[in-house]
């Protein structure tokens, strides 16, 4: 008994020049023929995904902002807990 | 004594991962994904000592026994897999992988630190290991349906195999094993979806706010997540029926884990091949082998409750949630999809994190590849799955802010491929910016991590006692280790983290809905309660909240603690 599965040990070369491995991580009837389309994005698509992806990273941030002021209060906690413990504080 | 325990959970871990490997070969793969050999493990190791608990067999020399009789099967399996005794670490190729590698490492590492020392997550303490606990002091599983404890979810049978071999620490370990596994789990689909993104994926995991800051706890979110990538991992890459068949009950102990992974049944759908959620060829054999898998590890747990308590879920709180809380409404449901996005307010960190939705925004705006389509579909099904059956059945609950915490391991186990399968398709621009939304947040989750690992170094490394820490760290502690000089002691509750005390005592579900004064007291005689440590915070239902209900005879108050915590006596 071998670990090895029976095959070629290296994936073979698909027709865009990537692993065919890569391709068979989810199924469609392209991949059942041998390979997935082309994708190449319009130049139009690309900035209105790096727009939309600016403004919902952004909003995400204010989010974050309202809640590093938790983070900093336990930080803070924290670090008492450090400096009593190496007698630096009461 | 810390690397005492760290070498017995290494040792603890081989065995389930060498055991899990030989199942896995069993069923036609290969054994050699260390994740997707180890969550194996622990599925087994989960019924076995399911098993053991029913028969009410559950000390150290039962369960040292059933982890010998593992060693044999895993021993065969590392002896014919000699890619399984070496350590997965593949170099990462180029300055982004390095930093991912880096930074998921970091994490890890203070995750373990957070694991070796003693609990102090609030579901640890009130769920995850106290079941455990009072599992093991009962001898096994008791059928009395009032005994909440004996009805609560799967993985708490790997807790219980390190509390009864090792104690708490352990049963730790273990659970931060569950890190481990997936983060080797997000790797290895990382490499599948992209060679050369492992460490990418690994970051993606690692650096999501659920899992940086519950790595080191006890939460079950994670055990939810390794299951569900590593059913994902053994159906995208099953060759026949046992594949299928692994694939089918690695989501079943998904499901199994608790009640609230439902939104992962959407994995069924892609598993068994239906569009556009397909994750592999439709076929009926392999939906029959699917279907095998999964009704035991998903139903082993309902069926237990089913037969003591006559439901399939036993959820105390869900049940004190929809008795106060208002109903459905557009805010309330705004403020719980927001959670899914953001970060919310009330939980530490519960979101898989920015870089799923770019991801999922990246497959809608930029309209491929397709093979990243089933992906989003999945994450977008986990999200309308659950909304809608909350919405249907538990309304109240939209009010509670842990929404995203119940779906983030559905959208990491979907959202990283996708992510990753976007990363080589779409320019060197949106690869740039993709990487900065996922490597910034991780180094800030690093550093959030950062304090809460150093306090807890000294008690790792022995310069600190066990009490000291967890005094600090708990405010209900002292109250409890005051009690345990006390004789014939019945103590109620009512404070979260009843995991510390050794005490008889009741938790404060068995008061009941009380709204008065009067009505606490007659119910406190009738109990025969001779204290009560009192924690005035979120966990307790509205009434008992106040402190003044406490203020007066038969009252006497013997300590205060911070956060308002008290110690009564009752005359």
């Amino acid at each position: 008994v071998h670990c090895r599965p029976p095959g070629p040990e290296k994936p073979t070369e698909g027709a865009r020049g990537a692993p065919v491995f890569a391709r068979r991580l989810c199924y469609n009837e392209d991949m059942e023929n041998g390979d997935d389309p082309p994708f190449t994005p319009s130049s139009l698509r690309r900035r209105i995904f790096c727009l939309l992806g600016s403004l919902y990273l952004s909003v995400y941030g204010v989010f974050l902002a309202l809640r590093l002021g938790d983070y900093g209060r336990d930080a803070l906690r924290h670090f008492a807990f450090l400096r009593r413990w190496l007698g630096l504080a009461e | 004594m810390s690397l005492l325990l760290l070498a017995a959970a290494v040792v603890v871990l081989a065995v389930l991962r060498g055991a899990g490997g030989a199942v896995v070969r069993r069923l036609g793969g290969d054994g050699r994904d260390p994740g997707l050999s180890l969550a194996a493990g622990y599925g087994v190791a989960t019924l076995g000592v399911f098993g053991l608990a029913l028969l009410r067999q559950v000390g150290p020399w039962a369960l040292g026994a059933f982890l010998a009789a593992l060693t044999p099967p895993a021993l065969r399996f590392y002896r014919t897999c000699p890619e399984a005794r070496r350590l997965p670490w593949p170099p990462p190729a180029g300055s982004a992988s390095r930093l991912a590698a880096g930074l998921s490492l970091a994490i890890l590492a203070l995750g373990l630190i957070q694991a070796l020392a003693p609990p102090t997550g609030m579901d640890s303490a009130v769920y995850h290991l106290l079941a455990p606990k009072k599992i093991l002091e009962a001898g096994g599983l008791e059928s009395d349906p009032d005994h909440w404890f004996h009805r609560t979810g799967g993985f708490y049978f790997i807790h219980l195999l390190g509390m009864g071999l090792g104690g708490e620490i352990l049963a730790k370990l273990l659970a931060f094993g569950a890190c481990l596994a997936s983060a080797a789990l997000a790797w290895s689909l990382a490499e599948r979806a992209r060679p050369g993104s492992g460490a990418l994926g690994a970051v993606a995991l690692c650096g999501s706010p659920l899992v940086s800051s519950l790595a080191g706890h006890e939460y079950l979110e994670i055990p939810i997540l390794m299951y569900l990538l590593a059913s994902v991992q053994a159906g995208v890459s099953a060759a026949g029926g046992g594949g299928t068949l692994l694939a089918g009950s690695m989501a079943g102990f998904a499901i199994g884990t608790k009640s609230t992974a439902f939104p992962a049944l959407v994995l069924i759908l892609g598993l068994a091949g239906l569009p556009p959620f397909a994750l592999r060829p439709r076929s009926w054999r392999h939906g029959v082998s699917l279907a095998a898998g999964f009704v035991v590890p998903a139903g082993f747990w309902a069926a237990w409750n089913w037969a003591s308590t006559g439901h399939p879920l036993y959820s105390e709180y869900s049940g004190r949630v929809l008795s106060g809380a208002p109903g459905p409404s557009g805010s309330l449901f705004a403020r719980g999809l927001s959670s899914v996005f953001f970060p919310s307010i009330h939980y530490w960190g519960e979101s898989a994190g920015p870089w799923v939705v770019l991801g999922l925004l990246g497959w809608a705006v930029l309209g491929g590849p397709r093979r990243a389509g089933a992906w989003a579909w999945l994450s977008l099904a986990g999200i309308a799955f659950y909304f809608s059956v909350v919405g249907l059945l538990l309304p109240g609950y939209l009010a509670v802010h842990s929404h995203g915490r119940y779906l983030a391991p559905v959208q990491l186990a979907f959202g990283i491929p996708l992510g990753i399968a976007l990363l080589d398709a779409a320019g060197p621009r949106v690869r740039a910016f993709l990487l900065a939304s996922l490597l910034a947040p991780a180094a800030l989750m690093a550093l959030v991590k950062l304090p809460r690992s150093l306090v807890a170094a000294p008690v790792v490394l022995g310069l600190e006692s066990r009490s000291a820490y967890l005094a600090k760290k708990i405010e209900t502690f002292e109250a409890g280790e005051r009690l345990r000089a006390e004789k014939d002691v019945k103590l109620l509750f009512l404070a979260a983290r009843g995991y510390y005390l050794e005490v008889p005592w009741v938790w404060l579900n068995v008061v009941g809905a009380v709204s008065t004064r009067e009505e606490l007291v007659r119910r406190i005689r009738d109990l025969g309660i001779t204290h009560v440590i009192h924690e005035p915070s979120g966990i307790l239902p509205v009434p008992l909240r106040d402190p003044a209900l406490f203020d007066g005879p038969p009252f006497r108050t013997l300590g205060r603690w911070p956060g308002g915590v008290r110690l009564l006596q009752v005359e």
